[in-house]
């Protein structure tokens, strides 16, 4: 059985990954190499 | 428990927000087919991660991993199940950059499988890719009616039938751009949310400290790491998965529309590190409910019975606007993937069919695959035995149809070989099957799923090596852009 430290580096890595993620996402957006590229003006005839 | 008006409310405000960024992907312009299928280069590394990841992780997530973290074993279910939703996504890396470089023009797998194979194999694969495409999509549309029933009381049909609507709306009038679109916004909204709510939860249980002790007293088993039953259905999720996602439409349409093969590398990268902790976290519940004891006879919604009666109202509002866009980015993608799959092969079967014929087609075929998914959602039926048999059938394909990539010696004959054989042991093994074999006297193995999913993904691809070892053929992968259909008009 694990313990609860392991238990609580396992959660807590978890949610800081899923935050350093977002946060990586968040900022490849803004930086115009996301949606931009989706609904930029190339829309077919 | 939340207002069923609340509920409503919310599910309303996440669903619109998807929809107005679906129809702005289009800007109210008319696309051409090619563009509403392929969406060719539109998507850079950003687009390309959120989309992969949105579409991925549809409400199933809110059901599958708890259902294992409470019955299937623990932390070494949730585990594997956490680690096994991110091989295919990491497989697609090498994958995808292949098939960017031998077929940069394609739109569908099964454009790929019959230029590569032939007919025979390509109507394999194509019966199994729609039916795993399709379930996965009636089982969102079961899953989210399921789920906000269950946390605010509103009705499987309204839910469906509300979801199922704003979806095609978006997904018929904009196609691949707009679930691309779409997909970005959800995945914006949808990380913040898991990690409010899934902080918020540990916090409102008392703390990890508490949340240890509850379990610890109460279902140890679940906290081992080496609890064997958890290991196993670890180690055979991992095959269930990997299959079946190989053959996911939806996530090929994204290798094309990549800007880049290295926005290809990097995106499916990415998602594939955001799917384990979201999977993880989620499967925790499971292990908290077992530790609650709110488990019961239904450990499908193990982490819907933690919401309702352990944790404060916000988290279920919370639940239900996550159920919301989890369920719309992937019901887009399938939508819009089995529309893709089905109209690509419209171009053969229609004899060159001009533009406007082939939107028409993509459209009201969007449309009859939403109402019959939305039908069944609205059904509660039990999924998860389709669910199962569709990954099975991935299992034992998956292998020679992604060899085929690469190894220019394997022939059609020795893709279906491989593909029979693996089908056969897994479906010998398989504990749905077992028994109707059993039941004409033929002598069977015990029922397994793992061996079932690891026999029908090894057995394949041993046929699969031996055929390419035996064979004296090579196939020269410079054709397979002849095979490649251009939209609204015959082939390239």
């Amino acid at each position: 059985m694990i313990s609860a430290t392991v238990l609580a580096a396992a959660i807590w890595g978890a949610v800081g990954l899923l935050v350093a993620v977002f946060v990586y996402l968040a900022r490849s957006l803004l930086r115009g190499t996301g949606m931009s590229a989706v609904t930029g003006s190339e829309v077919d005839r | 428990m939340v207002g069923t008006g609340t509920a409503v409310a919310v599910a309303g405000v996440a669903l619109l927000l998807t929809a107005v960024a679906g129809f702005r992907a289009v800007r109210g312009r008319m696309a051409s087919t090619e563009l509403l299928v392929s969406a060719r280069g539109r998507a850079a590394e950003g687009t390309v991660a959120a989309s992969v990841l949105a579409s991925s992780m549809g409400v199933w997530i809110l059901l599958a991993p708890a259902e294992a973290g409470a019955a299937f074993g623990g932390l070494p279910a949730v585990l594997g199940y956490a680690l096994g939703s991110a091989v295919p996504l990491l497989l697609f890396v090498p994958v995808g950059a292949r098939l960017r470089e031998t077929m940069p023009a394609g739109h569908s797998l099964t454009e790929y499988v019959l230029a590569r194979f032939g007919r025979r194999f390509y109507a394999f694969v194509l019966v199994v890719s729609l039916f795993y495409m399709f379930v996965f999509l009636a089982a969102e549309m079961t899953g989210v009616a399921l789920a906000l029933a269950l946390v605010a009381g509103v009705p499987p049909t309204v839910t469906a039938v509300l979801v199922g609507t704003l979806a095609l709306a978006y997904t018929a009038y904009g196609g691949l751009p707009a679930s691309l679109a779409t997909d970005t916004v959800q995945a914006l909204l949808l990380i913040p949310l898991l990690i409010v709510g899934f902080a918020g939860s540990v916090l409102a249980l008392g703390g990890v400290s508490e949340v240890h002790a509850t379990v610890a007293a109460d279902a140890p088993a679940t906290l081992s790491l080496t609890n064997p039953a958890g290991v196993e259905f670890g180690l055979y999720v991992g095959f269930a998965v990997l299959g079946a996602n190989m053959l996911n439409q939806g996530l090929w349409q994204r290798v094309w529309a990549a800007e880049s093969t290295d926005a290809v590398r990097r995106g499916f990268a990415l998602a594939a590190l955001a799917v384990v902790p979201m999977v993880f976290l989620a499967g925790l519940f499971g292990v908290v409910a077992a530790g609650l004891g709110v488990v019961g006879d239904a450990p499908g919604i193990a982490l819907f019975s933690v919401v309702t009666t352990a944790l404060p109202t916000w988290v279920g509002v919370a639940l239900v606007a996550i159920a919301t866009l989890l369920v719309t980015s992937s019901a887009d993608t399938m939508l819009n993937a089995i529309a893709a799959l089905v109209t690509v092969d419209a171009v053969r079967v229609l004899d060159g069919p001009d533009d406007a014929t082939l939107r028409r087609v993509a459209r009201v075929l969007t449309l009859v695959v939403a109402a019959v998914a939305v039908a069944v959602g609205a059904q509660g039926y039990d999924v998860l035995a389709l669910f199962l048999l569709a990954d099975l059938l991935g299992a034992a394909v998956f292998a020679p149809f992604l060899l085929g990539l690469f190894q220019p010696a394997l022939t059609e004959n020795g893709a279906l070989a491989a593909g029979t054989t693996g089908l056969a042991v897994g479906l010998a093994y398989f504990p749905i099957t077992n028994p109707l074999f059993s039941a004409f006297g033929v002598p069977l193995p015990a029922p397994s799923f793992l061996l079932a999913f690891a026999g029908a993904t090894g057995v394949s691809l041993a046929v699969s090596l031996a055929a390419i070892a035996r064979s004296d053929t090579a196939f020269e992968f410079e054709t397979l852009s002849a095979g490649v259909a251009r939209l609204g008009g015959g082939r390239r």
